[in-house]
């Protein structure tokens, strides 16, 4: 599997990244590279065994189904670049 | 050409916990913008989900009460993409291993019973809500706003087979729902305020043909009006394809109540590709058949049940079982009456005819009238102790509803008892006759509406409280 | 140069107690120190002078009052800027977070407040803890005191500078592959990543979920015990976090054997210097009765390979709300909403970040997920399995922190080139495993660091073995920087 650009470009658009012209071919390569190395992966047998998506297993965490109220309710907004009645202001969604 | 509709429903369930399913914010409705927020349900950096527990139970529940497998091993998922609505850039969801699967539940649509396949119920948590500003319309809007009190609100989404046929099928697959997780107290089936929302996907095929037809996937059907109607439109928009020739394209499309019909909401960002992986930041979920067992013997008694107890226990018919079990509250209210001592058939029909339109007419609901269930026990014991009849009850029961005084009360009061002393009602009954010679006469001519007459005579004359027995036996004791 | 600066944590407390110094004294004397050499090294982004003292005055009344102080209760801090501070700007080194303030603490401040250590000031990082240099950072690189031209490691460079430049007795870092242990190694300090789960995630700046864990670093192993056992214990907000562990780790175990495995699949890739060293170093600890003993974890060799896929999979996740909606950095001109997330997103990261949000975005997409993504956490199972195997026979296995000494800024262009150098590291993150890199020898006056790896949960048996060795190898931690 090699990585071109066009799949690069599929990436950024999933990952809402905007890439130029210069920054497309270098992480194309930069990505390609890495692959082609991870590619080694593909010769261990894995048959037969299951994936680990923790380090450690553990299980059955909860909480309590109880109300606390957090009390920086306005600090978080304070963070925002764009606050209007109390909301998180974001530019048109649809532009067509 | 003789088409076949093909429809499966998914309907968000939201649970009605105190608190959301990742943190501790309330997770009631409010409508003020961004008051039940936190730093995790607002998506800060470093903050971790923890699991509500009861959200755990109220699926075990829902999956139990619809025959589904409970896993045993469930995780949780990261479903990724983009919104304002949503913090993390990732929905807390479950991907190949939700929490109950393969279970069923029965409709029953004019008389005729279905079984509908219930795929999966899976838990996740909801988005938060954008306003857009200077329009209703997303695409007209200059600006959007997020208010992210909703956010992490705990959800289980229902997902049926495409076992329905019908969009009167739909309805009576989504009543029901709604009826099992309301009896079950997970949620408030509120369809107004989104509490229960519903997707439908919808295809038609030639009749006979085996192979699924392409379906579209119709959201914002936000009552059951609203399913009926908007599965029906679009069927017929996809006939309408079909029988020019056309192909149907897979998509999802938007239901507008106000010119009852359907719209296509492709978008030009068509990269969908929602990358989902097992959360990391949260354990895998073990429920063993202790912990089932536990749930099990905790659920109430659904409609089915209670159904088929009051037909086989009570002797009530199928279609009163089946009246007085649409609503929880009723049925509540009904069970509750009956424990006092009234009869469940006369119950029945005062609650479903006169106590709910009196309510309807007044524009309440059950749990805001004075009105208890012993108080209904006592109307109706007072009935069958022909203590007054059923139509002085009629005329009293808005006062006990307004009041909330006890008929017996009432009754004396108003001096409404009705009058079983036969020399008393016999004076009344020789009055009538001796003033009515020439009805006499038409009586002995045979006519019967004559005596009919009469009995309404005598019961003005006794102001409606003379039993109605007595008289009936009286006047032929006379006339004959 | 104060010598109050050289001391070590534990000694700084026995002193409070003693009455020989005060909190405010010592506190003031690291945060001289710091404004004295932080513009050539870089290694602070932001200094809480005045929180700082007002913490170290509440300590100095309980010291008046003969209070008894806890477990290095006043011992000023240094904190990687990428645990949450509540009031206190928390970046990242990334232009995306350059102005985010948080409202809240992460669980490890929490501790520390609890336990009036003075916080001196936040440590600069490889952007979003993505690198093994400190040159990723937003805010320009951190230089080793060893020699400013080299690299100090990273991710946590500003940390383990911070403690070998003089500028704090302790610090915290975070380990996602290495990120503590390799600066420790190049800088010629103890860092320590414990076993995953030991010490709250909650309020850490998420890298990679399942393999981030924040650690002590310290001038010696003591001290490294000590501030772990501060910071560690279980927590009801992370849902990773280990329960029922003993939070004590100062504990010393002595044990009569001690047997050690030296992984194979690490030889190859050595510098001929640092194998030299370690092999010198080998016999040193042989004679004095450890146990040494070849072995083979098979499943190492694709540590790399496990790890570029796993760990760039969850950041570019845990990365995703970085959007420019709530916080951080928002492109003001954009008029639309795709717009506004692609070029604040773009313009907030840097290379590195993309990059790896980019890989991660691969791994986990429709036809790859089960090549790339399902694949490496196989090897993770099999991983796992290989250490358990490894410590059925071994007490810890030993190699060194890297396969080269320290390396010049500017020198590992290559991005697959840098990610070598995290071949010894990456494991213990990928089996949860505790790790420790101690220094033990020098190339060219740079210091270099071994790599001890212990089971699951045996973070005190490590301790214990790592004491045992320092008190052998002896090494001196002084670098030249300490006379300026
Ligand atoms: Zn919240």
């Amino acid at each position: 599997m090699t990585i071109d650009k066009k799949t690069v470009e599929h990436l950024a658009k999933l990952s809402r990244l905007r890439f130029s012209d210069n920054e497309l071919v270098s992480f194309t390569k930069s990505l390609d590279d890495i692959f082609q190395y991870a590619n080694s992966l593909q010769k261990v047998n894995t048959d037969g065994i299951s994936p680990s998506a923790h380090a450690i297993p553990l299980q059955n965490v909860f909480k309590e189904d109880e109300v606390i109220t957090y009390k920086d309710i306005d600090k978080l907004l304070d963070n925002c670049a764009d606050v209007e009645n109390h909301c998180f202001k974001v530019p048109r969604i649809l532009t067509n | 050409m003789n088409w076949e509709i093909v429809i499966g429903l998914e309907i968000h369930a939201q649970m009605s916990t105190k608190s959301k399913l990742m943190c501790n914010c309330d997770a009631s409705f409010t409508s003020e913008a961004n008051t039940h927020i936190c730093p995790i349900c607002t998506g800060q950096p470093g903050m971790l989900p923890v699991i509500n527990k009861q959200v755990v139970e109220s699926a075990m529940m829902i999956g139990l009460a619809t025959k589904c497998n409970i896993r045993k091993l469930n995780e949780f998922a990261r479903k990724n993409y983009f919104y304002p609505d949503l913090p993390k850039g990732y929905q807390i969801s479950q991907y190949d291993k939700p929490i109950c699967e393969n279970g069923s539940l029965e409709i029953d649509v004019n008389g005729v019973k279905r079984t509908i396949g219930i795929t999966r119920i899976h838990m996740e948590e909801d988005a938060g809500k954008l306003v857009h500003a200077g329009s209703d319309n997303i695409k007209d809007a200059s600006y959007s706003l997020a208010d992210l009190n909703r956010s992490s609100v705990p959800l289980c989404e229902i997902v049926s087979e495409p076992d329905l046929r019908s969009a009167e099928e739909a309805t009576a697959y989504a009543q029901k729902i709604r009826q099992i997780v309301r009896y079950l107290g997970v949620c408030d089936g509120n369809m107004e305020e989104g509490s229960l929302r519903c997707d439908a996907n919808i295809s038609v095929r030639p009749k006979g043909q085996t192979t699924l037809g392409t379906k579209t996937e119709v959201k914002n059907l936000n009552s059951f009006k609203a399913i009926e109607k908007a599965i029906n439109i679009e069927v017929e928009r996809q006939i309408d394809i079909l029988e020019e020739g056309g192909e149907i394209v897979q998509e999802t499309r938007h239901y507008n109540e106000a010119t009852n019909s359907t719209k296509s909401m492709r978008s030009k960002e068509d990269a969908h590709d929602y990358r989902y992986f097992p959360d990391p930041d949260l354990v895998p979920l073990l429920i063993d058949d202790a912990w089932i067992k536990k749930v099990q013997d905790a659920l109430p008694e659904l409609p089915e049940e209670k159904k088929n107890r009051y037909m086989n226990s009570l002797s009530l018919s199928e279609y009163d079982a089946n009246v007085i079990t649409v609503e929880k509250e009723t049925v509540a209210f009904f069970e509750e009456t009956i424990s006092f001592g009234a009869k469940p058939k006369d119950t029945v029909n005062w609650i479903m005819s006169e106590v709910l339109g009196t309510l309807n007419q007044k524009g309440i609901e059950l749990s805001q009238t004075k009105l208890t269930p012993k108080l209904l026990a006592e109307l109706l014991i007072l009935i069958d102790k022909n203590t007054i009849s059923g139509k002085i009850a009629k005329t009293i029961l808005p006062q006990i509803i307004e009041t909330g005084e006890n008929a017996e009360k009432i009754v004396a009061e108003k001096g409404l008892a009705q009058v079983s002393d036969q020399g008393e009602i016999k004076k009344i009954v020789e009055a009538v006759i001796n003033e009515n010679a020439k009805v006499i006469e038409d009586i002995k001519g045979g006519n019967p509406k004559a005596m009919g007459f009469l009995v309404g005579q005598i019961m003005k004359r006794s102001a409606g409280k003379a039993n109605p027995g007595i008289v009936n036996e009286l006047l032929n004791e006379l006339l004959s | 140069m104060n010598d109050i600066l050289k001391l070590t944590a534990i000694e700084i407390s026995k002193k409070y107690q003693t009455k020989e110094l005060s909190c405010s004294e010592v506190t003031k004397a690291f945060l001289d120190r710091i404004s004295a050499t932080n513009t050539e090294l870089n290694s602070f982004v932001s200094i809480s002078e005045k929180t700082a003292l007002e913490t170290a005055k509440i300590v100095d009344e309980k010291i008046a009052k003969s209070q008894r102080l806890a477990l290095l209760e006043g011992v000023p801090i240094a904190i990687k800027d990428n645990m949450c501070t509540s009031g206190v700007a928390t970046t990242c080194s990334s232009k995306m977070l350059a102005n985010f303030v948080p409202s809240y603490d992460a669980t490890v401040i929490e501790k520390i407040r609890n336990n009036n250590m003075p916080i001196l000031g936040k440590t600069n990082m490889d952007e979003f803890a993505m690198g093994s240099s400190t040159e990723t950072s937003f805010f320009g690189s951190t230089k080793n005191p060893w020699n400013t031209n080299t690299v100090p490691g990273g991710s946590s460079g500003g940390s383990a500078v911070a403690i070998s430049a003089l500028q704090a007795p302790l610090a915290l870092g975070s380990d996602t592959g290495g990120s503590i242990r390799q600066p420790a190694s190049f800088c010629g300090i103890v860092g320590m990543k414990p076993t995953y789960g030991v010490v709250s995630r909650y309020g850490l700046i998420a890298f990679a979920s399942s393999l981030d864990q924040i650690g002590p670093f310290s001038k010696n192993i003591d001290d490294s015990a000590a501030l772990l056992s501060v910071i560690s214990g279980y927590d009801h907000k992370d849902s990773t976090s280990q329960p029922n562990i003993d939070t004590d780790f100062t504990k010393i175990s002595s044990q009569k054997e001690i047997k050690i495995g030296l992984p194979k699949e690490f030889f190859a890739n050595l510098d001929p210097k640092v194998k030299e060293l370690y092999q010198d170093t080998i016999s040193i600890l042989s004679k004095e009765g450890i146990i040494f003993e070849e072995t083979e974890l098979p499943s190492l060799e694709q540590g790399i390979s496990t790890y570029y896929i796993v760990a760039p999979a969850e950041a570019s996740s845990n990365l995703a709300r970085f959007d420019g909606v709530r916080y951080g950095y928002r492109n003001q001109e954009a008029k639309s909403l795709v717009d506004m997330m692609e070029l604040s997103r773009s313009e907030g990261f840097g290379a590195e970040v993309k990059r790896r949000i980019l890989i991660g975005t691969y791994v986990l997409s429709s036809g790859y997920y089960d090549a790339y993504y399902k694949k490496a956490q196989q090897v993770r199972t099999i991983m796992k399995n290989d250490f358990q195997k490894a410590f059925s026979k071994y007490d810890l296995l030993l190699s060194p922190t890297t396969p080269t000494p320290p390396f010049s800024f500017g020198e590992k262009s290559n991005p697959l080139e840098m990610y070598m150098n995290d071949i010894m590291t990456i494991p213990a993150n990928l089996a949860g495993i505790p790790a420790l890199s101690m220094p033990f020898g020098k190339s060219n006056n740079l210091p270099m660091g071994i790599h001890l790896m212990g089971n699951l949960l045996e973070d005190q048996k490590l301790f214990s073995i790592a004491k045992k060795i320092e008190q052998i190898l002896g090494f001196n931690i002084q670098n030249p920087y300490w006379e300026k």
